[in-house]
């Protein structure tokens, strides 16, 4: 009787690998031919606003999506905003007009950062370099508290800063941050070349 | 002392399978959802539980449901079949849907001896052929059935084809061949697989004749859906004529010397997101086979009716309540030429899914089955109560792997002997979906 229950169990596994086996090798050869673009998020490092928007971005695409796929490259914003009102309009999907609107936020953000660590650093141009460092103000999240010609936060407008401050004023601002400021520091992984895209765009506001 | 033992090797095997094989790599997903490559739970809460998405996907013909929004005009089914990607064997067909079960369980019969089983066993494995001929509207379906309930007899459980017209807002199908009585399965409540393993009671309750609901008989059905924008209201209607069951509750696959016909009508309303309302109702008349009080067996032909009405209604996207009524008039008859009495059942049932974060949810359903013959032959309201709890976990991102836990308690009294029996039973199982 015992020698019966084991040969069962050794059936059972036997088909059960030889299932999970024939599963696995028939699956991989439909989805290596179609590999996604790696996509790294660190949603520690997001801006504070941002990070709602990422989970709402997370529980309501990932219903349907793999990040990998959701995530594509070089959308333009009124792509994003397209897709999106889309997606609302299908079956079963469980998101509102203020949803949409954060889960937009978040694709435009995680564009224009993956727009950037795209972008090779030779290839950079002066005013490749003001692009990208206006994405990145955008992406950062700067403008929840800064203003620019009236559009933003209340804490302070930025207009004519690349007047009043120099590179070298406006690099150390954004590394170490003045002390008692609320203003949070420059994620970890900001690198030299993303600062001086920053610092280039802030540099381009001249007006009042 | 045997028993626990038994039962303890079993959750450790359970157990090691779940370790086993939950590390997928691949991003494994059915046939439906590669084509789309698309999560499992695009279609299902946790499969096999379909959502509107899902529901709707069939009733295309195959096809996922586009958006609907208020300022476009719908896409007729035909440009929808434009753009599907191109047809391959692999986003056609599923080998590889297998459940693994362990179930222990302890029955109770009034003046019998108790008895306990305990069996680990492939509980399916099947194979599924389905998708659309391309670049028409036609679609096809089939599902294969290698191993059903521990036992390798393989047989084709559901096979047929059909054509989808119209547009995504107003849509119909028609369809023939060998499919499961649900065309399109109703809105949620009514759905013969739930996130438990067992469907409500009358569903598979045979009653005193030999027909039981949840068959997968041979027949032609025709079906209209109107969807409104974004999916805001979903009506649909499904008409269906079947073959009817043998004299031993099989389903009639082929040629046969009767002339009578079953008739099944499903009315499903959806409310977005995910609440709905349906309405069934059945017709038949089968040959039965019947043993009279004396052992004599001998034939008569009921008339069947069931008529069912379920809901559901989602709150918050988290937490699902559903319920059902289901009612069935059945004739019966005790000696051979006798007078017919009629077999009455009311099933009724409250199930709560609670879905604390995607891919894990917590379900319990209390079902309730009141049963009495009347007229000569009558016997008094007998009824069975079934409590059932579980938890359901999907293993794989995509969804594909879905681990379940549950426990039964039943307990009740036999419509025609009025004899007691209890059925106590724990189940966990692992289906894999590749």
């Amino acid at each position: 009787m015992k020698q019966q229950y084991g040969l069962r169990i050794i059936r059972m596994i036997a088909l059960a690998g030889l299932v999970g086996f024939m599963g696995a090798a028939y699956t991989y050869g439909q989805f290596s031919q179609d590999k996604k673009a790696d996509v790294e998020i660190n949603s520690k490092a997001m801006p504070k606003d941002i990070q709602p928007a990422y989970h709402e971005f997370m529980e309501k695409c990932s219903e349907c999506h793999e990040v990998e796929s959701s995530l594509k490259l070089n959308m333009e914003s009124s792509q994003w905003q397209s897709e999106v009102k889309r997606m609302e309009a299908m079956a079963s999907s469980q998101f509102n007009d203020d949803q949409a609107k954060s889960i937009l936020k978040f694709l435009n953000y995680d564009e224009a950062l993956r727009a950037f660590k795209q972008k090779p650093t030779s290839d950079v141009t002066s005013s490749d370099s003001v692009m990208i460092g206006r994405q990145l103000y955008s992406a950062q999240g700067c403008d929840a508290c800064h203003s620019i010609e009236g559009k933003g936060g209340s804490m302070g407008s930025l207009d004519g800063v690349g007047t009043r401050l120099s590179h070298e004023q406006l690099v150390h601002r954004l590394v170490v941050p003045s002390a008692g400021s609320v203003m949070p520091a420059l994620p970890a992984d900001t690198s030299e070349v993303q600062i001086g895209n920053l610092v280039d765009y802030l540099l381009t506001l001249k007006g009042h | 002392m045997k028993s626990t033992m038994r039962f303890l090797n079993g959750f450790m095997f359970v157990i090691a399978c779940i370790f086993l094989f939950s590390p997928v790599p691949a991003k494994a997903v059915p046939q439906f959802a590669r084509r789309y490559n698309l999560k499992c739970s695009a279609c299902h809460t946790i499969a096999p539980v379909l959502n509107e998405q899902g529901y709707m996907f069939k009733r295309l013909g195959f096809h996922l449901p586009p958006a609907l929004e208020k300022t476009l005009a719908a896409p007729s089914l035909l440009q929808l079949v434009e753009k599907e990607p191109q047809w391959s064997l692999t986003n056609n067909a599923a080998l590889a849907v297998a459940d693994f079960s362990f179930s222990a369980e302890r029955v109770t019969q009034d003046g019998t001896t108790p008895s306990s089983t305990s069996a680990f066993q492939v509980a399916a494995w099947n194979a599924y052929f389905g998708g659309w001929i391309p670049y028409t509207n036609f679609f096809y379906y089939s599902e294969f059935d290698i191993t059903t309930g521990g036992v390798t007899n393989p047989q084709l459980m559901n096979a047929n084809f059909g054509y989808a017209g119209g547009n995504a807002k107003s849509s119909w199908y028609v369809d023939g061949g060998r499919e499961h009585l649900q065309v399109a399965e109703g809105t949620r409540a009514a759905e013969v697989y739930s996130l438990l393993p067992s469907s409500p009671l009358l569903y598979e309750t045979t009653s005193p004749t030999t027909f039981v609901f949840d068959q997968s008989p041979v027949g032609i059905d025709a079906g209209y859906t109107w969807a409104s924008s974004n999916y805001k209201h979903v009506f649909a209607a499904t008409a269906k004529v079947t073959n009817g069951d043998n004299v031993d509750g099989s389903e009639i696959l082929g040629p046969s010397a009767r002339n009578s016909k079953d008739v099944w009508l499903d009315v499903d309303y959806w409310y977005a997101p995910e609440s709905g309302v349906t309405f069934v109702d059945y017709y038949g008349k089968k040959d039965n086979l019947q043993t009279d009080p004396l052992g004599n067996q001998f034939t008569f032909s009921p008339h069947i009716r069931r008529q069912g009405v379920f809901a559901n209604y989602k709150l918050l996207s988290k937490v699902d309540l559903l319920g059902g009524y289901m009612h069935s008039d059945d004739d019966w008859q005790v000696v051979q030429g006798g007078v017919l009495s009629s077999f009455i059942a009311n099933n009724y049932y409250g199930a709560v899914d609670y879905y604390i974060v995607q891919g894990l949810a917590v379900s319990g359903r209390f079902d309730r089955l009141n049963q009495k013959i009347t007229g000569p032959s009558s016997v008094g309201l007998q009824n069975t109560h079934d409590w059932t709890v579980g938890v359901s976990k999907t293993f794989t991102p995509s969804g594909n792997v879905v681990g379940r836990l549950a426990y039964s308690d039943l307990a009740g009294r036999d419509p025609v002997t009025a004899v007691g029996n209890t059925d106590k039973q724990f189940q966990a199982d692992v289906a894999f979906n590749f």
